[in-house]
C-alpha cells in the first residue's frame, strides 16, 4: 500500500478494520487518515487498513484539527500526521523537518483528514490538510509544477493579478467538488485547516510568514482569500484602498510587468514606506 | 459591501528612455508630471493620461525618437475592493491606444478585506 511517506519521523500504527487502535475512535465515530492513493485504489469505504497518526500517549495528537500542536509559528506538519520543527526541550533547538521531495498533489503525497464527527461516506466530508516544508521548493498540481520557493505569495496565483486568490481558491475548490482530493498548501509557519460540511473552504491559500488560519466549513461555497494588500495595509495601519493605489503606482513606476506582483514581504516593506510618508 | 470601491487609472509608460529623450519629452509635454526610475541602462518613465492629454505631441515624440513599440505601453490599473469587476476604456484612452502602436498593460490590485458574510474561521481547530 502506498503511503505518504514524507516528512517527519512518525510512529505509525496500522489499524485493522475490526478494531480501532485508539479508544477515542469508535466504529460510528472515527477519525481516519489515508493517502489519496489509498482512497482511490481501495475505495473510500473498503479499506483493510489505514495508517493513523494519533499517538496513544500523547493527547495533543488526538485532535486531528490542531495543526502543528496549535503552534504554527514554530511547528510545521508536512504530511499532516505529525508535527516537526518543534523545540527540543533538552537543547532548546528547533527540530528541523527532513528534506521533502517534490510535493505531488493529486497522487500520494498528502493526507486527508476526515472529519471525525462524520462517517467517511462521501468525499464532501473530507477535511483537507495542507503540507509544505522549508525544503519544499516545488509544488505540483496535476501536470503543472509551481516553483514554491520563489513563487509569488500564493503559488496558486501564478497566473497573474494580485487578486487571483479568489479564483485560485475557486479552482482548488472546484477540484474538490469534482471529487478529487485537493491539498491546501502553506509554507512553514502557516497552517490551513478547513472544516467542510459540504464543499471546501479555504480562506488563506497564500503563503504567509506569520501563519494564517484556514476558513471554516461553508456548505455549498468555495472561497479563497488573497488579501495580501489588505493584510499588509492592516499590519502597518494604513488604508488598504490608498495603499492599493500606491502599490499600483509603484508597480508602474518600477517598470514591473502587469503580472510581476509583489511578494508579501515586499508588500509589507512598501506598507512601511507608505506609512513613513505620512499616510 | 457598504464601502465597496473600484477605481481605474490610466497611464503611459516608457520602459527605457535616455536622459536626453526624457528631456525632449518634457519639452513636448510641459504640463505633464513624469515619474522616472532608473532600470538597467535606461529610465522607466511614466505619467498619467488625463482627459485632454496631448496625444499629438506624444506621437511626435515616438516618431522622432524612434523608440520601439515593445518598449512603451498604455498602462491600465484597476484598484478594487472586490474580486470581480471590469474597466470600460474612456474615449481619450481609446484614441491613444488606436494611434500608438505600443502595448496595453493591465494591472489589477484587489484590496479585499473582511466583509460581512464572508466565511472566515469557524472551522474545527
Amino acid at each position: 500500500m502506498a503511503e505518504a511517506g514524507l516528512g517527519c519521523k512518525r510512529s505509525r500504527v496500522q489499524i485493522s478494520a475490526a478494531r480501532p487502535a485508539f479508544s477515542i475512535f469508535h466504529a460510528s465515530k472515527r477519525a481516519d487518515t489515508m493517502s489519496a492513493n489509498e482512497a482511490v485504489s481501495e475505495g473510500l469505504g473498503n479499506r483493510r487498513s489505514v495508517p493513523s497518526f494519533p499517538s496513544g500517549d500523547d493527547p495533543q495528537s488526538w485532535n486531528l484539527f490542531a495543526y502543528g500542536r496549535d503552534n504554527p509559528m514554530l511547528v510545521t506538519d508536512p504530511d499532516g500526521r505529525e508535527a516537526c520543527g518543534e523545540v527540543d526541550t533538552k537543547t532548546g533547538k528547533v527540530v528541523p523537518c527532513p528534506p521533502q521531495p517534490l510535493v505531488n498533489v493529486g497522487k500520494i503525497a498528502f493526507v486527508l483528514v476526515v472529519d471525525k464527527q462524520k462517517e467517511l461516506s462521501t468525499i464532501a466530508d473530507i477535511v483537507l490538510r495542507g503540507l509544505a516544508s522549508a525544503s519544499t521548493t516545488q509544488l505540483q498540481l496535476g501536470a503543472q509544477v509551481y516553483d514554491w520557493a520563489s513563487a509569488p505569495r500564493n503559488p496558486w496565483c501564478l497566473a497573474g493579478s494580485t487578486a487571483s486568490g479568489a479564483g485560485a481558491g475557486a479552482a482548488v475548490g472546484a477540484l474538490g467538488v469534482a471529487g478529487g482530493p485537493v491539498v491546501f498548501a502553506s509554507e512553514p509557519g502557516g497552517f490551513l485547516i478547513g472544516g467542510a460540511t459540504g464543499w471546501v473552504t479555504g480562506m488563506n491559500l497564500c503563503r504567509s510568514s506569520s501563519g494564517s488560519g484556514g476558513g471554516g466549513g461553508q456548505s455549498g461555497h468555495v472561497k479563497g482569500g488573497n488579501k495580501a494588500i489588505a493584510d499588509a495595509a492592516r499590519e502597518e495601519g494604513v488604508d488598504p484602498k490608498k495603499f492599493g493605489k500606491f502599490i499600483e503606482a509603484e508597480k508602474r513606476a518600477e517598470g514591473r510587468g502587469p503580472t510581476e506582483n509583489y511578494t508579501y514581504d515586499e508588500l509589507k516593506a512598501l506598507a512601511q514606506e507608505f506609512k513613513a510618508q505620512g499616510h | 459591501m457598504a464601502d465597496a470601491f473600484q477605481e481605474a487609472t490610466f497611464g503611459f509608460r516608457f520602459m527605457s528612455l535616455t536622459e536626453d529623450e526624457l528631456g525632449r519629452l518634457r519639452e513636448l509635454l510641459p504640463s505633464v508630471t513624469f515619474t522616472r526610475r532608473s532600470r538597467g541602462s535606461g529610465l522607466v518613465v511614466s505619467f498619467d493620461l488625463t482627459e485632454g492629454f496631448d496625444v499629438d505631441s506624444l506621437c511626435a515624440f515616438i516618431a522622432e525618437s524612434g523608440v520601439q513599440p515593445n518598449t512603451y505601453s498604455v498602462w491600465i490599473s484597476l484598484i478594487a475592493s472586490g474580486d470581480q469587476g471590469g474597466v470600460a476604456l474612456p474615449l481619450h484612452i481609446l484614441a491613444i491606444v488606436r494611434r500608438i502602436s505600443g502595448g496595453v498593460d493591465f494591472s489589477f490590485a484587489s484590496c479585499l478585506g473582511d466583509s460581512p458574510g464572508t466565511p472566515s474561521g469557524g472551522g474545527p481547530q
